[in-house]
């Protein structure tokens, strides 16, 4: 009798699981198709249906809790995820997941674990890509938070494991610029122009970043490259700064005495003129000696003028080029003012520098 | 000289088969246990397929069945299952478990099979078509009589046939439930009442036996997924109270509405028998409708979604409520099924709900997942609503795997416990054979009946103790000098005896005072009687002996007091 009800039940469990994955993989099909045409609405009960008949299938699991996500219902996505991941806590695409819902609640600290869970989780397919693409996410999120150390300690290992084509380099290379590290920016810049002469904005970039370290004449080189390229008008513009800038350089060794003094007192009348722009836009009387910021800059414009224009040697200018560069930079580092032209740009620019250049 | 008339044997024993014959039953007991859990197992397989067969039919393979199913299949099916049940079936009503009881305590284990199959047919079309009960308590009975019906067919001896039937039902439930631990725990709480070494094994094995034949067909995965559940701050403790106020309200709520509801709806003319399953089904049906279809069927599906924080603690608290009223609908409408998942599926509802409303007025407080709130919910109503404090602990560890949330589960759901007892005096299972005009004892009571024992009936020593070495002549002139009929006789190693002073004094004037007394002693000795035993331990042998000894555990040779007949009856009040 036992061996009849077991043989009985055995046929009617079969068919049931049989019914049960047919209904299973036919929903699952349906909410696959729903969120891939962007309706993660429809897919949710789809997946639901779908996991009512197959309770553990983690693939199912899975593309649901992408479905609440694409649906921004983050907490319930999250509880799935996790779920996943206390199932298979190796798992290199839960915890990505998981790292992009940290970034969405901004929650940076679990970020940062799930991201390192995802780098060094198990992958099925093409792990070493995945784990570069990974990488490249993570890095882009700590820049995004301002980590730049981690960002930058990232970045260096990423090079050592990246693929060697234009494409990658380029990318670190604008990663490197986007931390501040003009240095590595432009070496990865070279390489990526040199691997493709054409690329603009590998070009571009490299100008930018030689421009940054005071380099403007490699800029200028750059820059012109890209022109010849493509002819745009925000490249000329950059043309005409990196232009302005090697122009009126008073710290250049090979111009003459007053060559030196007529840059000095460009950069002093462009000071001049930003200084009463920022006395207006603030209401300040420029004529009146007081202790607000802008009265003093003017007072020590109308010593340094006075000095620049009375210095009789090549040697009392080099002298004036410190207290010079100190006010250019106060002033047009001034804050309300409207916007700063490209003169103020460009004198901004050499005498920020100007321990650099010297 | 007073004799006793029977050999005495170990004071708890009753057994009256030789010991071999004895053993062998046991063992034939314990084999029949696992065959139990086997058939019981199979059907409860069956059981489960006919009920997911049934919904995927009636209401399609979407958890939010499509208009006009939803709306006609449970009330069209309630009319189905009540012709069924006026006409073919009329034992099979309610849950189950006062059924199994009823065979334990007053039909001799007798179940008809016919019953477990009126069980399964309607319960099943019942719970299949969206009614708001569980197959939990069906599974209950339905191994339950399949025990029945195998003890009659093995003719087995009238008081293992009586004890078969708990036998069975710890199968079926455990197989329906996944958690052998916690059937067992239910059935000896709330069916048999008691430990008792006697058939503790044989549940063991028939509930294990029977999930191992489930598992094999349905797989070993829960019925719904727990998600990682912790409890870390001691604070957090205060939230979980709050859990078991709130769920013990609602525990009296839920059982309140089925004592008033249950006999209204019973005493109502006949024909309205044929319509109040269908009425039930309408309205369970227009709810579904509405935009709650999660209360209907046993809506294991639900309690997972509710664990892993997937309503808002609004719809959590709806839905709670709603299936208070819709399991109240069903059951009192006479519907086949079970409170079982009704009540995990209310505690987890409103366990998530408090939790998520402690966690937005106490953020600080709530450290723990809603799912966690969910799952300690469910033993909260566990404990108050189907008053099983034991199985609503073990429950939740067992359904959970994770001993880390003990401390506030056994809070929680002893507050609701308290709480509920407190202002429902009767608990559920109780109410429901009452209402039905059966004296079943109630377990909870038992559980809680003042224990008399053999230190209340005992009086001091007040008889000479002499040693079995002592010379005849001495024993007699002990008794005159202390006027006591009897004297006490210790006879190291068997123990110690009595002997009449009339006797003394018989065997003085035979010529034998020089005799020691152990020559003069009967045959038996007193059986080895202590303080803490119960007082029927006594009884059972008191009618033998003017008085019995009752030793020091430590000493034997001690005795600490001596009770009689009349100290027994009196004790007992009579």
């Amino acid at each position: 009798m036992a061996v009849v009800f077991f043989a009985l039940t055995f046929s009617v469990n079969r068919l049931y699981v049989q019914r049960r994955q047919q209904l299973s993989s036919s929903s699952f099909d349906k909410g696959r198709d729903s969120l891939n045409a962007d309706r993660p609405a429809e897919a949710i009960g789809e997946l639901r249906t779908a996991l009512v008949y197959s309770h553990d299938n983690s693939q199912y699991l899975f593309t649901l809790a992408e479905a609440l996500e694409a649906s921004n219902r983050l907490a319930e996505a999250k509880s799935y995820f996790l779920n996943l991941l206390d199932d298979q806590p190796g798992s290199g695409p839960v915890n990505l997941q998981l790292a992009r819902l940290a970034e969405k609640e901004n929650e940076p600290e679990s970020a940062i674990r799930y991201f390192n869970g995802a780098i060094y989780g198990a992958w099925e397919d093409d792990p070493v890509t995945k784990r570069q693409q990974v990488r490249q996410e993570f890095i882009n999120f700590l820049i995004s938070k301002d980590l730049k150390t981690q960002a930058r300690g990232e970045l260096l290992t990423y090079t050592a494991e990246m693929p060697k084509n234009g494409n990658a380099q380029l990318w670190v290379a604008q990663a490197f610029s986007r931390i501040g590290d003009d240095r590595s920016a432009l070496d990865f810049y070279r390489v990526a122009v040199r691997a493709n002469r054409r690329d603009i904005t590998a070009l571009l970039g490299a100008g930018r970043a030689a421009f940054h370290m005071g380099r403007f004449r490699d800029a200028l080189e750059y820059f012109k490259g890209a022109d010849e390229i493509h002819d745009d008008a925000a490249t000329e513009q950059l043309i005409q700064l990196v232009t302005l800038v090697i122009d009126s350089n008073p710290f250049e060794s090979r111009i003459d005495t007053k060559e030196r003094r007529q840059r000095l007192l460009l950069a002093m009348d462009v000071a001049d003129h930003r200084l009463r722009q920022c006395a207006e836009a603030q209401n300040i009387d420029l004529n009146t000696i007081g202790m607000n910021p802008l009265q003093m800059a003017r007072a020590r414009w109308v010593y340094l003028d006075s000095q620049i224009r009375r210095a009789r040697t090549g040697a009392d200018l080099v002298q004036l080029l410190p207290p010079v560069a100190s006010l250019v930079t106060t002033v047009e580092q001034q804050d309300p003012c409207g916007l700063p032209s490209a003169e103020d740009q460009a004198m901004l620019r050499i005498y920020q520098n100007a321990e650099d250049l010297q | 000289m007073n004799v006793p008339a029977a050999a005495v044997t170990a004071p708890d024993s009753g057994e009256l088969f030789p010991k071999r014959e004895r053993v062998q039953g046991e063992r034939f007991f314990l084999l029949l246990a696992i065959f139990i859990g086997i058939f019981s197992g199979l059907a409860v397989v069956c059981f489960r397929i006919a009920i997911e067969y049934v919904r995927i039919t009636l209401l399609g393979p979407s958890l939010s069945p499509p208009y006009p199913r939803i709306l006609l299949a449970p009330a069209a099916t309630g009319l189905l299952v009540a012709v069924l049940v006026i006409f073919l079936f009329p034992k099979v009503r309610g849950s189950g478990v006062n059924q199994t009881k009823s065979a334990l305590y007053i039909f001799d284990g007798y179940i008809p099979f016919r019953t477990a199959i009126g069980k399964f047919i309607c319960s099943g079309i019942a719970i299949g078509s969206g009614q708001s009960l569980g197959p939990e308590d069906p599974s209950l009975q339905i191994g339950a009589s399949i025990a029945s019906a195998l003890g009659r067919r093995l003719r087995l001896t009238r008081e293992r046939l009586r004890l078969i039937a708990p036998i069975g039902a710890a199968a079926g439930l455990s197989a329906a439930f996944n958690s052998p631990i916690s059937a067992i725990l239910f059935v000896i709480e709330e069916v048999i009442g008691r430990w008792s070494a006697g058939i503790f094994g044989a549940v063991v094995l028939s509930a294990i036996s029977s999930v191992v034949v489930t598992r094999y067909f349905l797989g070993s995965q829960p019925l719904f997924r727990i998600p990682a559940v912790q409890f870390t701050a001691p604070s957090e403790l205060l939230a979980y109270a709050a859990l078991g106020i709130v769920g013990a309200f609602a525990s009296i709520v839920f059982s309140k509405a089925i004592e008033i509801l249950r006999p209204r709806m019973k005493a109502l003319p006949r024909w309205t028998q044929f319509l109040q399953p269908a009425i039930a089904g309408l309205i369970i049906g227009a709810i579904g409708w509405a935009g709650r279809p999660e209360v209907m069927g046993a809506g294991y599906e639900f309690i997972d979604r509710a664990m892993h924080n997937q309503f808002t603690w609004q719809v959590l608290g709806i839905l709670a409520g709603l299936k208070i009223l819709t399991t109240v609908l069903s059951f009192t409408s006479g519907t086949p099924g079970g409170m079982f998942a009704p009540t995990l599926f209310i505690g987890a509802m409103l366990g998530g709900a408090v939790g998520g409303v402690e966690r937005l007025l106490f953020p600080h407080l709530v450290t723990g997942s809603i799912g966690t709130y969910a799952l300690v919910g469910m033993g909260v109503l566990f404990a108050g609503f189907l008053r099983v404090p034991m199985t609503s602990v073990f429950m939740v560890l067992e359904v959970s795997g994770n001993y880390s949330i003990i401390v506030p589960v056994i809070l929680a759901n002893t507050i609701a416990y308290l709480i509920s007892r407190s202002l429902q005096p009767v608990g559920i299972f109780d109410l429901l054979s009452r209402q039905d005009g059966l004296d079943l004892p109630s377990m909870e009571e038992e559980r809680e009946e003042r224990v008399v024992r053999i230190e209340d009936a005992m009086h001091p020593v007040d008889v000479p103790m002499l040693e079995s070495q002592n010379i005849i002549e001495d024993a007699l002139a002990a008794a005159q000098k202390s006027g006591a009929k009897q004297v006490l006789v210790h006879d190291p190693p068997f123990g110690w005896s009595s002997i009449d002073a009339s006797a003394l004094q018989d065997l003085v004037r035979k010529g034998d005072g020089t005799r020691t007394l152990a020559h003069s002693l009967p045959e038996t000795r007193m059986p080895p009687i202590y303080p803490d035993n119960r007082l029927e331990v006594a009884l059972r042998h008191a009618h033998h002996w003017p008085f019995l000894a009752v030793m020091h555990r430590a000493d034997p040779r001690h005795l600490v007091g001596l009770v009689s007949m009349h100290d027994i009856l009196e004790t007992l009040g009579h």
